[in-house]
């Protein structure tokens, strides 16, 4: 409630970095098949980080699929004397190929550089994106949304035919919502919300069955060594997606008829050893295919909501999905990451995400489920507790399902085997850690956990400091975190302790038995057992209350006479 | 995962990547300079081959790969034409080459052949070239033309002769550095790096001027002006990282960079300088690296300070925030007249004082964190330019490491790009659920720094590093 409360003074009183006094979009549908974006922006920079911000602006196209026409870009200085001064251009490769290993120039960056910005200034941006060839299929999409980081005053949205009549138009109104002022989407499509509005050329289901007219090509079956593959590792969907995982390096290249779009035949990505996430899944679909299964690849998209109505230039991934009869539903392989668990197909990243599966009868959009994939994090430590010294010492067994084994076989293999040591110490919150040793889904950590003690009151080590809340200070060792790692991953975690205390009988901590948490203490024969189970997974209904209980150590306290 | 798999995968993660050898031929015509890099590598599982690339500017230098071949043994696969392709460069590089060994397997040996022809500045005025390198490759071979005047420094090389070459090999040594220059003395080395600067510093433009008069306006002392100076350049302009290679040296006209608003690191000390001297205040430009040049050598300066009464002042790093200019190593400063002066590290009084207020029947806490020296410089660059939202959620994720399990609620600082008043912090938050007796260890932020931190905690009694009721 506190936490809800103070989000909420944040979101009241945090002050826009700058305002854009106008943002008008205008698509211009031309008689020879051209599409034109063509997007006006006046913004006014209100704060030192809005200068930054909008001091260089980098817009991002496919060469030889769309051109960018930077049609005036300047800055109007609001000191006097100053005038206005015209932005600088420069275009080349886009940065973001250096950082993922994708040699893919036909990714082109043009940055518009404002000489001069002072808070207050005026920067006016008017651009036309050409956009001569959609990838994949002839379904054009476009997405406007006047809720940005920034604050907006003003916005329009329309939309012109081959015979230059508006056929759309709407604006912003004074609470930025939309209103449609034309008596009825003229367009085959039209979709709009409070949040953003949407227009299209043709349904998801169209997009599905053109893209999977493109991709699906006969002859990228007949490659002899997918029989080979599937005969030596067997027909399983998981272990043929692990296999590809394993040995094609991720390394991208201008290809085909769409670049950045069109994958290589799996005979070329086999031969070559080579693909990025395209690549790969033409190449599982087609292992899967060879192994009797009903496999399509599928677009998705792994950052952000997905509007209702889509082109394929929405999507930025790639995957299969593949089913065991037409009544089943779609499940999904991720042939691109690495560690992840065998048998959950994706990362856990992925999970929300919207997909289209490109099938020959059209499909329309599908959401990856966030809840219910069992992920779990069984915690056992044995050990015996030295008052003199403050801590236990002795084995942790953790045993880790969906989420967590990920993000554990993550930190594992990812790491230098001589790091391997350091990062479990810190992953399980331990102050020596003697050896590791990970095998299946299980890890198991030989060493001391501290127990804080004043004389009395003994704290006993919790899911707060020997669960995944060490992940953060764990990951710091990895030499780079890859854009799918996640360092919070949900689980529902349980652990049990077994400590020897010696003789004394100490009095035990009230348990509590709350929504999404508890923890219950018992002692018998020198030994106490403790036991604490919290739901941090996405489903619970109480996950702030959970994490202010996990965090706290009554419960965990025990007294010693 | 399978078993089979994990075995697999550890396998792999146990084969490092390694240079085996590499071997450079230094060409110099008097004005163009051609280096051919050989490397031969051995692929491992971690995947650090899978392309390498060669960072340049395109607007003086050109670079091609000449050969490239891998495989086991002699099974040797060749480069396909897609798998060359030309991207941003790193650090400051504006392009890169990149070449990608598609298939790569460990346990595979590789070959690569770059050559790059240098037709900037600095290869203008002379032959220049540094190799440092510590047990990786295996082998190393220097091969450079001996031009006139050609001197060589190195450690853990051995040199010879052939014909009109300088041969310089070194095989399995921990470390090793070679410096080869044709500068005669550091005056030669400071002319070539300060010649734009000096050039541009000397103009007088209208809009210099007025930046002077604002900045004399802020005292009497010149230290105050120099402050207030680098206030307005760091406030008013967009300051880039030092570019690569010919270009971190380059400067524009004053008034141009006035103008643009934007400034490299080289031009934001030129600017600054510059106004120091219409304020008649005599504040050099000063080169700096943290690598030990055994030779007179352009090669490896990366920072640009002004020096005023042998304080230095660094503009393109106020606003970073780095708060005051942070030198945690040994800087070597290229002094006017051509001097190569050591600077040992800052050693600066470092305190920090944490002040827990814990307060358990209430269930809130707060935190005061007063700093000076390092300590004030990593609060400075963990929080200054920060909305109070970001500021918020820095500080829980820096109790998430601390593993401190209280949680922030409120923030407040001081200006933290006000230099003048050592930085502060308060943070407010709550507890957990209030349930039966409780102990907690004591909160300890964890600070990237060894220094003297003291942590008073009020409130509360405390035993052994806990804190309870």
């Amino acid at each position: 409630m506190v936490l809800t409360a103070l989000s909420l003074i944040l979101a009241v009183t945090a002050a826009p970095d700058a305002v854009f006094l106008g943002h008008h979009v205008t698509v211009t549908f031309h008689s020879d098949g051209v599409i034109t974006e063509r997007t006006l922006s006046t913004i006014m920079p209100l704060t030192g980080r809005g200068v930054h911000k909008y001091s260089s602006i980098s817009l991002s196209y496919r060469e030889g699929m769309e051109e960018l026409v930077v049609q005036r870009a300047y800055v109007g200085h609001w000191r006097g004397g100053r005038g206005s001064s015209e932005a600088s251009r420069a275009t080349g490769p886009h940065p973001i190929l250096s950082r993922t290993n994708r040699l893919e120039s036909s990714l082109r960056e043009t940055v518009l550089t404002m000489p001069g910005v002072e808070v207050g200034d005026t920067v006016i941006v008017d651009v036309a994106r050409r956009i001569h060839m959609l990838p994949l299929s002839e379904v054009y999409a476009f997405s406007f949304s006047p809720m940005m980081s920034d604050s907006v005053v003003h916005t329009t949205f329309r939309t012109i035919d081959e015979k230059g009549v508006i056929r759309y138009f709407t604006h912003s109104g004074d609470h930025f919502h939309f209103r449609n002022l034309s008596p009825a989407p003229s367009h085959p499509l039209a979709a709009w919300s409070v949040e953003w509005i949407s227009v299209s050329t043709g349904s998801p289901e169209q997009l599905s069955m053109q893209a999977s007219m493109a991709l699906d090509i006969p002859e990228h079956g007949h490659c002899p060594e997918l029989l080979t593959i599937v005969e030596t590792h067997g027909p399983d969907p998981w272990e043929l997606r692990d296999w590809v995982a394993e040995n094609i390096n991720y390394t991208g290249a201008d290809a085909g008829v769409w670049p950045g779009w069109s994958p290589r035949s799996p005979a070329e990505t086999l031969e070559d050893g080579s693909g990025v996430c395209r690549d790969r899944a033409i190449l599982l679909t087609w292992l899967l295919r060879h192994s009797g299964h009903e496999a399509y690849p599928a677009l998705i998209q792994t950052r952000g909501e997905t509007p209702n109505l889509v082109d394929a230039r929405t999507f930025d991934h790639m995957i299969t999905v593949f089913r065991l009869s037409p009544e089943e539903p779609w499940r999904y392989l991720d042939p691109t990451p690495r560690a992840i668990p065998h048998g959950a197909g994706i990362s856990f990243g992925l999970r929300g995400s919207t997909y289209l599966p490109l099938v020959p009868w059209g499909a329309g959009l599908s959401r990856i489920p966030s809840h219910g994939w069992n992920d779990s994090l069984r915690i056992t430590l044995h050990g015996s507790l030295n008052r003199a010294e403050g801590r236990i010492t002795g084995t942790l067994s953790a045993e880790a399902s969906g989420a967590p084994l990920e993000l554990m076989s993550a930190l594992y293999l990812r790491s230098a085997s001589d790091r391997r040591t350091e990062m479990f110490r810190r992953f399980f919150g331990a102050v020596e850690c003697d050896s590791v040793f990970m095998e299946g889904s299980r890890v198991v950590v030989r060493g001391s956990w501290k127990t804080p003690d004043n004389g009395e009151m003994v704290i006993l080590p919790g899911l707060r400091e020997i669960s995944l809340s060490g992940t953060r200070t764990a990951a710091m060792l990895l030499c780079s975190v890859p854009d799918s790692f996640f360092v919070d991953s949900p689980s529902c975690e349980v652990l049990q302790a077994f400590v020897h205390v010696g003789d004394d009988v100490p009095e035990l901590a009230v348990p509590v038995y709350a929504p999404g948490y508890t923890c219950t203490m018992a002692h018998s024969d020198g030994v106490l057992f403790y036991r604490e189970t919290a739901d941090v997974t996405a489903e619970s209904p109480h996950l702030t209350e959970t994490l202010l209980y996990r965090s706290g150590t009554a419960q965990r306290t025990v007294v010693f006479p | 995962m399978s078993q089979a798999v994990a075995v697999f995968l550890l396998m792999l993660v146990s084969s490092p990547s390694r240079y085996l050898s590499v071997n450079v031929n230094i060409d110099w015509s008097g004005s163009v300079k051609t280096t051919t890099v050989s490397y031969r590598a051995l692929a491992g599982s971690d995947g650090r081959f899978l392309r390498v690339s060669r960072d340049y500017d395109p607007d003086y230098m050109e670079v091609k790969l000449l050969q490239a071949d891998y495989g086991f043994g002699d099974e040797r696969r060749t480069i396909p034409e897609w798998a060359i392709d030309t991207l941003t460069g790193s650090r400051g590089w504006p392009r890169a080459l990149v070449v990608a060994f598609p298939g790569l397997r460990p346990g595979m040996t590789m070959e690569w052949t770059f050559q790059i022809t240098d037709r900037g500045r600095f290869a203008e005025d002379g032959l220049y070239y540094v190799y440092i390198a510590d047990s990786e490759p295996d082998s190393i071979t220097v091969r450079c033309v001996n031009a006139p005047g050609l001197r060589a420094a190195h450690t853990g090389f051995t040199e010879s002769s052939s014909r009109n070459q300088r041969i310089f090999t070194s095989h399995g040594e921990d470390y090793r550095e070679l410096w080869l220059s044709t500068a005669q003395d550091w005056r030669q080395v400071a002319d070539l790096l300060l010649g734009p600067s000096t050039a541009s510093g000397a103009e007088t433009p209208p809009d210099l001027r007025e930046a002077a008069i604002q900045a004399g306006a802020a005292g009497a002392l010149p230290r105050m002006r120099v402050s207030r100076g680098r206030v307005l350049i760091t406030e008013s302009m967009t300051l880039s990282p030092f570019p690569g290679g010919d270009a971190a040296f380059d400067v524009r006209p004053v008034q141009e960079i006035l103008d643009t608003r934007r400034a490299t690191p080289m031009e934001a000390a030129t600017l600054l300088s510059a106004m120091c001297r219409v304020m008649r205040i005599d504040a050099p430009v000063v080169p700096a690296t943290d690598i030990k040049p055994l030779l007179p050598s352009p090669i490896g300066f990366f920072r640009a300070f002004i020096m005023v009464d042998g304080v230095l002042e660094e503009p393109s790093e106020y606003l970073s925030p780095a708060g005051w200019v942070d030198t945690p190593d040994t800087l070597w400063l290229l002094l006017p007249g051509g001097v190569l002066a050591e600077m040992p590290p800052s050693a600066e009084n470092e305190t920090c004082i944490e002040t827990w207020d814990i307060s358990p029947s209430e269930g809130i806490f707060s935190l005061e964190i007063r700093t000076s020296g390092g300590f004030d410089r990593e609060l400075r660059r963990k929080l200054a330019g920060m909305s109070t939202e970001d500021m918020l959620l820095t500080v829980s994720d820096w109790f998430r490491t601390s593993r401190i399990f209280f949680y922030p609620l409120e923030i407040a600082s001081s200006d933290l790009f006000d230099l003048t008043s050592p930085a502060s912090v308060t943070v407010v938050g709550m507890l957990q659920p209030k349930t039966g007796r409780w102990i907690e260890a004591a909160p300890v932020l964890l600070w990237n720094r060894t220094g003297a931190v003291t942590r008073e905690y009020t409130e509360l009694e405390r035993t052994s590093g806990t804190v309870f009721r």
